[in-house]
């Protein structure tokens, strides 16, 4: 049904499908959009979007259907051919040079020219940035070098270079996958920005928050097919959701917990922990809390207060100045990360690729790293290969980790399947206390609806679980208590029952307001 | 495998135990896949140095013969291939654990010398030791010294953060000038000339493998070192440690592994078999300690466990590869108008060559991101 709010359709793809081999990427997708507004695209990993953008951008050739821009039909033939329509296209990815300024950036390939085309214009290359960047307001010098810029100003520079060749149609891909909680707000304004200066935004995006917060129609995609358009207002999230997912989604709620008193003793505690970095900052300050058996404690936060360090300083990956952290009573202040998991602490890092996996070895090393002494893995001081292609099946199977067999690389894996395999690993262990930091970020629905049954399965079993997130809903539905972050200490705990969106946020953004200032 | 599933799981990817066919095909094909491009490196290096000596050569046929097949003309000829095989593959070994734990030693050559004036120094002192105990005790001094030179700069790294590269390449300047120093004062042979150290006692020489004479049991501790470094990397959990210290440090310390620790054993073992090389060249080649003995062992190995592919049993084959060469070109210098050099020249464009494949491989990389 197209939506009868919708204008003048300024693009339209009606049928496009594409196979890579035997495989069905896109199988039957229509769209239409209209002149000036913004529309997302939403869908499930996997479910065709990034090929649908790399159709509109000229990098793939669609195998059947018709796309028209602006009611005429067009053969998108390349990138070049894209831009010439007026198709411009902000990558995932940066596609930035970081030794090289903004302006030259903006304009690479193709700086204004003097003297019969030999030398580049510097000035007007500046001049003609600096006028770019006025233009949408966006807090950026044509001179600064992109490698000093936060991943918020580098994204605001890939759409001024997307825009910098008159493109009306802007396409977007998941932008927010890399921007902490404020840069996705001053994003939010940009788009609004565009939109008023009459561009048209196609936003890619599998957040739900960011769909009915910025755009007028949201088109969902399921396994490759467009499976409806509709107006954002008055569209809730929960029905995007299962349009996405094709079925009734259980989005986390709280679970049903018995009193903090009938838990017996703190199995972690944290006490005046202090933590300075390489300049002798505190990044961490007396930070005080413990978390029973059974109880999941939320951390919120604006991110980049203390979370990261918090985190690295549980775990042992992180040294400490003073405080004393203690698991069963035991002091394990000194101890090394090793020693740390040998006690039955796990640990689900915030960036996968960073600390939670190596991306070149397999789903079976990846799955039995640090398990090798359980569940005879080793046999006479080998690797049984039969064991551990056992184990790293059942752990697939267990974990509906898709896409992998025990042998593939675990970097090629979706985002979603990746977090699951360091959520396998980290579960495999039966932790006692588990530390888990963003698990949901650029995890697709379905999956993070499965993380987080299992983060709550875990604390079912009497796991304590600290949970750090900058995504509140996620807190919120998960903790029996929530901790505030900011700048490095834990300003209040409250009690789940007590803790409301805008309470946490005032505790938040406190924090934002002071280093503003 | 049970029929039924516990999950409700719509796409699950295929995991039954795959069968002991499936599991050679895919073997197969990932051995394929590694060794295509080296092998292509290679053909590609023999075929650009043959039409090189097409240009210089009145009879190239004969000196490419001469090359590779007069290796293995006669049992000494052999014998000179495994000589001088031994020392590349000991030390290739080696290197493959240090730059599989991430840390790149480049101070094999330093390490070869100073377990080779170790050996040669402790057989030269008790001389009153029988056969096996002398041996042995010279071999793990060989060692030990290689180990203990690595140490230095493993330790500079870990707690100084100190590039390796530097270290472990200045060291073996140090550690050259420190043999030339020895061999020329303490340990010189007065009645010989040049800078050689007394002949060894008869009973520390090692025994000859039997029908290949000038080939020594040390190319079949050698050989032993490729099954055992196979079965260390990818068969303990110690290996798999190292390997993901290497692949991604702090992954590995997420997960509980000692990067440091993995960095100083590695560095240790990689630098102990080189020392260990440089003893079963003294005790059972040169009988002394000659200061110009290596033609390069240590960087050539460089190139020997790279164009493997960090691979421990590919080293065996480039390894032997290799000593092919420096061995087949003084039987082609003496029989054709072809200068050894060309060797030299041939190992440069395998570099090369393997650097080029490398870039290409990596841009192919960069463009199937962007597309994908």
């Amino acid at each position: 049904m197209e939506a009868s709010t919708a204008g003048h359709p300024i693009l339209r793809l009606q049928g496009i499908r594409k196979t890579f081999g035997s495989k069905v990427a896109i199988d039957a997708i229509d769209l239409s959009v209209a002149a000036g507004e913004v529309h997302a695209i939403c869908g499930e990993n996997g479910a065709g979007k990034s090929t649908l953008m790399n159709i509109l951008a000229g990098i793939h050739q669609p195998d059947a259907g018709t796309i028209s821009v602006r009611d005429r039909d067009v053969q998108i033939t390349g990138p070049a051919e894209a831009s010439r329509l007026g198709i411009g296209m902000v990558h995932q990815h940066f596609t930035l040079v970081p030794s090289m300024t903004v302006a030259e950036n903006i304009f690479l390939g193709r700086q204004p020219r003097r003297w019969g085309g030999l030398v580049a214009d510097r000035a007007a290359m500046r001049r003609a940035a600096g006028d770019m960047i006025a233009r949408y307001g966006f807090d950026l010098r044509p001179d600064q070098r992109v490698r000093e810029l936060t991943v918020g100003q580098r994204q605001r520079v890939e759409i001024i270079k997307a825009l910098a060749f008159d493109a009306e149609i802007l396409i977007l891909d998941e932008p927010t996958a890399v921007l902490t909680p404020a840069e996705v707000d001053d994003l939010m304004n940009v788009i609004a920005v565009l939109r008023d200066r009459g561009r048209t935004v196609l936003f890619i995006t599998h957040k739900l928050r960011e769909v009915t917060a910025v755009a007028d129609r949201v088109t969902v995609i399921r396994h490759g097919r467009s499976v409806g358009t509709r107006d954002t207002a008055g569209l809730s999230e929960s029905e995007i959701a299962d349009l996405m997912v094709g079925r009734a989604v259980f989005l986390a709620e709280r679970k049903q917990v018995p009193p903090r008193t009938e838990r017996g003793d703190d199995r972690l505690t944290v006490t005046g922990l202090t933590s300075l970095d390489g300049r002798a900052r505190a990044v961490l300050k007396d930070v005080t809390f413990g978390i029973r058996p059974g109880e999941v404690l939320g951390i919120a936060g604006v991110e980049g207060n203390g979370q990261t360090e918090l985190a690295e300083a549980l775990t042992g990956l992180r040294p400490v100045t003073s405080g004393r952290v203690t698991l069963d009573g035991a002091d394990i202040t000194a101890w090394s990360a090793g020693r740390r998991r040998g006690a039955g602490m796990a640990f689900i890092p915030e960036d996968r690729l960073d600390r939670g996996l190596s991306p070149a070895m397999s789903v079976a090393e990846n799955l039995a790293a640090s398990n090798y002494g359980r569940g005879g893995l080793v046999r006479r001081g080998l690797i049984s290969q039969v064991a551990l292609r056992r184990f790293a099946a059942d752990q697939i199977r267990r974990f509906d980790i898709r896409g992998a067999a025990p042998e593939t690389p675990v970097g090629t894996l979706s985002g979603g399947n990746m977090q699951k395999v360091v959520l396998a690993r980290e579960l495999a262990r039966e932790p006692r206390v588990l530390v888990v930091s963003q698990p949901t970020r650029g995890v697709d629905i379905g999956a993070s609806e499965f993380v987080h049954r299992q983060i709550l399965a875990a604390a079912e079993r009497g796991c304590a679980v600290l949970l750090i997130s900058s995504e509140l809903s996620e807190v919120l539905a998960l903790s029996d208590r929530i901790g505030v972050m900011l700048r490095g200490r834990v300003v209040d705990v409250l009690d789940a029952a007590d803790a409301t969106e805008t309470r946490l946020g005032l505790l938040m953004s406190g924090g934002r307001a002071e280093v503003a200032a | 495998m049970s029929t039924t599933r516990d999950m409700p799981a719509p796409i699950v990817a295929d995991v039954r135990q795959e069968t002991r066919q499936a599991a050679l095909r895919r073997r197969a094909r990932e051995t394929w896949t590694a060794s295509r491009r080296p092998l292509i490196a290679v053909a590609l290096t023999l075929v650009s140095g043959f039409l090189l000596v097409v240009v210089v050569s009145d009879n190239p046929v004969l000196a490419y013969e001469q090359l590779f097949f007069a290796n293995f003309a006669t049992p000494a000829n052999v014998g000179n291939l495994l000589m001088r095989a031994t020392p590349l593959l000991l030390i290739a070994v080696g290197i493959i654990f240090s730059f599989r734990a991430g840390i790149f030693n480049v101070g094999a050559e330093g390490q070869l010398y100073v377990g080779a004036i170790s050996a040669a120094a402790v057989a030269l002192s008790l001389p009153a030791l029988p056969a096996v105990p002398l041996i042995l005790v010279s071999m793990a001094a060989g060692l030990a010294a290689g180990a203990a030179l690595a140490w230095i700069p493993g330790q500079l790294k870990v707690r100084f953060n100190v590039d390796e590269v530097v270290t472990t390449l200045m060291l073996n300047f140090t550690a050259m000038l420190l043999t030339s120093y020895l061999v020329s004062k303490p340990l010189r042979d007065p009645t010989a000339y040049g800078a050689t150290s007394r002949l060894l006692p008869p009973q520390s020489h090692l025994p000859q493998i039997p029908g290949l004479p000038t080939a020594s049991i040390g190319f079949l501790i050698a050989l032993i070192m490729v099954p055992v470094a196979w079965l260390v990397l990818f068969r303990t959990p110690w290996g798999a440690n190292l390997r993901a210290a290497g692949s991604n440090v702090r992954f590995a310390e997420a997960v509980g592994v000692r990067a440091r620790s993995e960095i100083i054993r590695a560095m240790l073992l990689s630098g102990g078999l080189a020392g260990l090389a440089g003893a079963i060249y003294v005790l059972g080649t040169g009988h002394r300690f000659e200061q110009n003995f290596s033609p390069g062992f240590g960087l050539i190995a460089l190139t020997v466990a790279l164009l493997a592919r960090l691979h421990p049993v590919a080293v065996l084959l480039t390894s032997l590869f290799y000593a092919a060469m420096l061995n087949g070109a003084a039987y082609m210098q003496i029989t054709t108008d072809v200068p050894r050099s060309l060797v030299s020249l041939l190992t440069g464009l395998l570099v090369v060559l393997m650097t080029v494949e490398f870039r290409r491989r990596h841009r192919a990389k960069v463009r199937k991101e962007v597309g994908a």
